[in-house]
């Protein structure tokens, strides 16, 4: 991994020492044009920080086989919804051009956890940030889902 | 927009452990029939997880009417939202009937960051769930709209190219 600079987007926030030790829990994925990086309905695993290249993100239905919903570069966030709750993929991602791409795993992040916790929040916060935003666009939207709650097993223990 | 039953429910992989820590930063409150809990664009950062009682969540557009709203109850987490970036709330949240909830402020969460970060932690992988959850049945709804959208105009196309119905 040589142009650390190209990451100052999605690591602005991030000091050096910082940097360096997500990159040692990460791996450089290349991808060419039209390869796939991830595909509607696979399970998730990794989310990806983009360095180099541009990504369609894109869904499907029986009659268009691409319904375009987006298109990442430098310094976005790819795949972080299926990396936050281990679900289905809820689109595809192809290459546009010559994509390269840093891979962190569920598994790295958890060792990431366990050698630097107050990182891995951070990292966790800076995700949690891209989702807050998507959200808040949706407006009035989202008062109809709202219902989300906690398992019974949770009030019990709290024993209010 | 019915309730949807929600697929998973959240905050079940907490230890004894971390309960007992969990619940040394938490605020039992009350609120009574008809009572806000906080208002739409309020700059609150508190989130609550209702244990009894009736809460209405209601979004107004400019001349204050209501254009949705839902009745949450029992186990349900209101405020996350807020509690994470800081920003105003989306909605207003009003008790219906008496309501107790458990509550924790964003400061005391700081705290637990910084005192008790493997419980942060638990804490934002639950949220980020959350969150998760909800941008998919947002986005669900979206993609089905666009969805019908495109086979509109796919039939539209298809009739105006054969000439169907010429001359009608």
């Amino acid at each position: 991994m040589n142009n650390k600079e190209e990451l100052n987007i999605f690591f602005q926030d991030f000091d050096e020492q910082e940097i360096n030790e997500l990159l040692g829990i990460s791996k450089s994925l290349i991808f060419e044009k039209e390869q796939l990086i991830f595909q509607e309905n696979d399970l998730s695993d990794s989310f990806y920080i983009i360095y180099s290249g541009e990504i369609q993100v894109f869904g499907s239905n029986p009659d268009v086989k691409e319904v375009k919903i987006a298109i990442l570069g430098l310094g976005n966030i790819l795949g972080e919804v299926g990396f936050i709750d281990g679900r289905k993929r809820t689109a595809s991602a192809k290459a546009l051009n010559h994509v390269e791409v840093l891979a962190i795993t569920s598994e790295s992040f958890l060792k990431l956890q366990k050698t630097n916790i107050k990182l891995a929040i951070k990292v966790y916060k800076e995700i949690e940030r891209l989702l807050l935003d998507r959200l808040r666009n949706y407006d009035e939207l989202l008062v109809d889902f709202h219902n989300v709650k906690v398992d019974n097993s949770f009030l019990e223990k709290v024993k209010v | 927009m019915k309730n949807e039953k929600p697929e998973r429910n959240f905050f079940r992989d907490f230890k004894q452990p971390d309960i007992l820590t969990f619940i040394k930063f938490i605020k039992k409150c009350y609120f009574n029939k008809g009572e806000i809990i906080f208002h739409q664009k309020d700059r609150s950062d508190n989130f609550y997880i209702i244990y009894s009682g009736k809460v209405e969540v209601f979004a107004t557009d400019i001349h204050n009417e209501k254009i949705k709203f839902i009745t949450l109850d029992k186990g349900n987490i209101i405020g996350e939202i807020g509690f994470l970036d800081g920003k105003e709330r989306t909605a207003t949240v009003k008790a219906l009937s008496e309501t107790h909830a458990l509550m924790l402020s964003y400061d005391s969460f700081v705290r637990i960051e910084e005192d008790f970060p493997d419980l942060a932690m638990l804490i934002h992988k639950e949220l980020g769930k959350i969150l998760a959850e909800r941008l998919r049945m947002c986005d669900k709804l979206l993609i089905n709209h666009s969805m019908v959208k495109i086979n509109e105009n796919f039939l539209l196309n298809l009739i105006k190219d054969n000439e169907l119905f010429k001359g009608i």
